[in-house]
């Protein structure tokens, strides 16, 4: 049987078992990994998966199976499974999904030159490319320790459910990530970058790529030969680039808006949220001058998709409007505990991971300003244009963000003094409330969104503007 | 699938393989569940049944690996042919220099397969459910958790002529208890007995619902300099990320702090801890690594100072030491694997202070039950951050006092390692969401630690 024959008959056998929904979702994957450590090879594979993932609702309760035993027989006992232990579950609250409209649809990732018609070869080179430049532009003495990792990612996916919905999809990702240690003369900097985009090879090809890694290189060295440590007695205003920017968005408004944790289903691991104390449409969460907003349809971006995995149509979420909590990522279950409809949020990382509301690509939406203009207003302060550490708290509310390149601004403009390592240790509500500007620009970090247990890895862009202003902050850090 | 059809699968991929060079095959034949609960009801049931394949190559000092699921002969042939033809395009690695050659019968491992685990999955919603009753009784108002139980059968062969197998059976269990959204409590139970499972589970599910309950009424915390006492899942988590950084892989990629320091004193007289691959009951053990050397327990702290670091046999000759057995098939960055050391069990050695103990010295003082989400500013150096979730307590008059929250702790593990003034003298196994390597730790009390909060 073919793999569509296969997620039709699990689907009609599992509707004849008596389910009251069942969903089969084929994912095919294939993903190529190339590592190098200071310019030799340290790791190089392919991982191919195929499988099919089971989520029945009987009785009230959620079953989940997975298999990847492509055969009629397997499916069945799968599909069996699914339900019998849906049944086991006997929930005083019986679970129910918001009702979708059924479609029937394919949607693909545009691809210029698919991977798999690149050599191991090129791939490889394109990394130990990336080293060489690295070397002969700074020298391995200031780049003492130099991990390139180049991740490419293709998949074939079929969901179908019991209503009539089946959306087929071809996926292509390509991504790296890297870490550089910069000596300096006065310190070490580490650095991590990630990168990505949706589509083919075309994206590793772009000069850019390899020009990427020495701007970051150079920061990094800057950091280390010149950073300062410096206290601050009076609060100060920031700048923040749109790495800063971004994690920000993904971190302070995009976790604490998903759904599932505002109910209380990632109470155990990713957490709960502080917008379950809030009213969501109604309540502020920050000033008129922010607005966070998530879309999966971002042509080329990171966390690209148009249908989700319950096969609901994506489309861009506007988590704060100027200010105001507007919307929560809702998959069918959250959505239908609310009585609501889903927004295309469910997303699942292979075919043996349940589905979950997670973000696409999330960002601060950009201002009308320039850079430059809201520079210009400043009389002292920050320009904090990436980070190193960060964290937040499992409500999603006390978060912490550490400068790495970061220079001191003096009557309206950025001057050569570094700082080292400024602490933005600020509320959710501290912080947005403290942006009053947003400039052009959008610029987004690959990043992978960590959630759920087992952990789902799923990928996502990052991103903001070129600068956001944030008004009289008060400097964190370690207490003397 | 049938032991003798992983075997004879087993034998087949090693066959093709050793045409080409040097070869690891690992099998692992998997029926693992999860269940997940929220508000005190089960969310979902998960089930995965699932068989594979680890294949490791090495042709000329240049390796590979793949990851085959469900296999066939076919599929193997398949899997193979495009390994080598990968690992045909590379350069050769400075992480390999050999398998082992030296075969030694495997360790016997204590309790590692507790044959109930066959029946359990009936009977887990009861022993959940049980788990639930037991926090709601200590004064949660609603519980949420993740409890996954497995069984697995174990297939390793090598080219250099080992072949061992071994079943297992493992789970773990977390709770997390609210009074309300700011007061919550986590209870932890994790093994691989079954006949002790339910008891653990429940007594976890009863911590969670105290520590819950005890949290009520936080207020926030004041950043400082305080002595702190670590409940052993946070200790796990902070003191655990430094000794797992005693691996070769991280010290040579400048991801450690503990770089050049082999033979230096980091810590107290009382610390002592071990890489421990056949720990009764851990999560960790197994009687042999993937290149079939025998587990074993291996010295990383003794008595304050880096004694030693884990090894396979590649990193060992690099580093002329001798393998510690703790040689593995893991995963790195996306997409690919690597034959490199990983860590088993860390077992801490307890101290003899009893918890109240702990609590005496009339010095500021804060008592962590949980924590997640640390960070490094640097590795290299060791500075970071975690933060305190759950119960969090000011210690008053050697009692636990006034909870507190929304606190920080913003330091460096090099300065916490050194500032360990006691430990606990029950240890427990630690296995969570946040804590990935299995650590038998004892309650821990660390001096002058650095705490921030939020500055607006």
């Amino acid at each position: 049987m073919t793999f569509h024959d296969l997620v039709q008959h699990g689907v009609q056998f599992g509707d004849a078992q008596g389910a009251d929904y069942i969903e089969l979702r084929y994912v095919q994957s294939v993903v190529e990994g190339y590592s190098t450590r200071n310019g030799e090879i340290i790791s190089a594979g392919t991982t191919e998966t195929a499988g099919i993932g089971i989520r029945a609702l009987a009785n009230g309760g959620i079953g989940f199976v997975s298999t990847a035993r492509l055969k009629k027989e397997e499916i069945e006992r799968a599909v069996k499974t699914a339900i019998g232990l849906a049944q086991t579950s006997k929930r005083k609250t019986p679970l129910v999904l918001s009702e979708e409209p059924t479609v029937q649809t394919r949607w693909e990732v545009p691809v210029k030159i698919p991977f798999a018609d690149v050599s191991s070869e090129t791939k490889l080179n394109r990394v130990f490319e990336v080293d060489k430049t690295l070397t002969s532009t700074f020298n391995s003495d200031t780049l003492p320790f130099r991990l390139v990792i180049l991740a490419l990612e293709t998949s074939k996916k079929l969901i179908t459910n019991n209503e009539g919905t089946q959306v087929e999809s071809d996926y292509s990702l390509g991504r790296y990530l890297a870490m550089l240690t910069a000596k300096g003369n006065k310190d070490i900097e580490q650095r991590m970058i990630s990168r990505g985009s949706t589509g083919g090879w075309e994206w590793f090809a772009d000069p850019q790529f390899i020009q990427n890694f020495v701007d970051e290189a150079q920061d990094a060295k800057s950091v280390a030969d010149n950073a300062k440590a410096m206290t601050f007695d009076k609060p100060v205003d920031f700048i923040v680039g749109p790495e800063v920017a971004g994690i920000i968005s993904h971190e302070n408004c995009g976790h604490p808006s998903e759904a599932d944790r505002i109910q209380g289903r990632e109470g155990m691991n990713a957490g709960e949220s502080f917008w379950m104390d809030i009213d969501v449409g109604t309540t502020r969460v920050g000033s008129p001058a922010v607005t966070v907003i998530d879309d999966p349809t971002i042509p080329k971006s990171g966390g690209f998709y148009l249908y989700d995995d319950e096969g609901v149509q994506a489309r861009p979420r506007y988590l704060i409007k100027e200010g105001i909590a507007n919307e929560m990522f809702h998959d069918r279950l959250s959505a239908g505990r609310v009585g609501v409809k889903s927004n295309g949020s469910s997303r699942a990382t292979n075919y043996n991971r349940e589905p979950i509301p997670r973000m696409a690509n999330t960002y601060i939406a950009p201002g009308d300003y320039s850079k430059e203009e809201l520079v210009e207003d400043i009389k002292f302060g920050i320009y904090m244009k990436s980070f190193t550490e960060w964290n937040i708290d499992d409500r999603r509310y006390q978060s912490k963000y550490v400068g790495s390149y970061a220079r001191l601004i003096r009557d309206g403009e950025v001057t050569d003094t570094f700082v080292r390592r400024p602490v933005l240790e600020l509320t959710s509500r501290g912080l947005f409330d403290a942006v009053d500007a947003c400039s052009k620009g959008f610029t987004a970090d690959q990043a992978i969104c960590g959630k759920s247990d087992p952990s789902q890895g799923i990928p996502v862009w990052t991103a903001g503007p070129d600068a956001m202003r944030l008004r009289a902050i008060r400097v964190g850090g370690v207490p003397t | 699938m049938e032991q003798k059809d992983v075997q004879d699968l087993v034998d087949h991929a090693l066959k093709v393989a050793s045409a080409k060079g040097d070869a690891v095959v690992q099998a692992r034949d998997v029926l693992e569940h999860q269940i997940r609960i929220s508000n005190s009801e089960i969310d979902i049931f998960k089930q995965w049944n699932y068989t594979v394949f680890d294949v490791f190559i090495a042709i000329e000092g240049k390796i590979g690996t793949t990851e085959i699921f469900s296999p066939t002969p076919k599929l193997i042939d398949e899997e193979i042919s495009r390994l080598v033809k990968l690992i045909q395009s590379l350069q050769p690695t400075p992480l390999y220099s050999g398998l082992q050659e030296d075969l030694k019968p495997p360790t016997k491992v204590d309790k590692l397969y507790d044959k109930r685990i066959r029946d359990f999955p009936n009977q887990a919603p009861d022993v959940v459910a049980a788990a639930l009753n037991a926090a709601q009784e200590a004064g949660a108002k609603r519980t949420a958790g993740s409890f996954f139980f497995s069984e697995t059968y174990n297939l390793v062969e090598t080219t250099k002529g080992f072949s061992g197998d071994y079943p297992e059976s493992a789970y773990r269990m977390t709770l997390r208890s609210f009074v309300d959204p700011e007061s919550s409590g986590q209870g932890l139970a994790v093994g691989r007995r079954i006949s002790t499972a339910e008891k653990d589970i429940v007594q976890a599910g009863q911590e969670a619902g105290e520590i819950a309950l005890q949290a009520v009424g936080g207020k926030q915390g004041k950043a400082g300099v305080y002595d702190l006492v670590l409940h052993p899942t946070v200790a796990a988590s902070i003191l655990g990320s430094l000794v797992e950084s005693a691996n070769p892989l991280l010290l040579m990629m400048g991801m450690s702090p503990l770089k050049d320091k082999l033979g230096e004193k980091l810590g107290p007289d009382s610390l002592s801890v071990w890489d421990d691959g056949r720990k009764p009951n851990g999560l960790g053990s197994a009687p042999f690594d993937v290149e079939g050397t025998p587990t074993q327990k291996s010295p990383i702290f003794q008595n304050g100072t880096l004694q030693g670091i884990i090894h396979n046999t590649s990193t060992a000759k690099m580093n002329q030491a001798k393998t510690t057995g703790n040689c593995s098939i893991a995963r790195f960055g996306i997409g690919s694997k690597m034959f490199v050391p990983s860590p088993s069990n860390l077992v801490f050695e307890p101290g003899d202070a009893s918890f109240e103990e702990l609590l005496e010295p009339n010095r500021p003082t804060i008592y962590i039950t949980s924590n997640w989400y640390l960070r490094y500013t640097s590795r290299l150096e060791g500075s970071f951050s975690t933060i305190p979730r759950d119960g969090m307590f000011l210690i008053e008059n050697g009692e636990i006092g006034q909870s507190i929250q929304k606190l920080r702790i913003s330091d460096n593990i090099l300065r916490m390692v050194a500032n360990i003034e006691a430990l606990g003298k029950s240890p427990r196994q630690i296995r969570w969401w946040e804590v990935e390597t299995p650590t038998f730790i004892p309650f821990v009390r660390i001096k002058d630690a650095k705490m921030t909060a939020a500055t607006q």
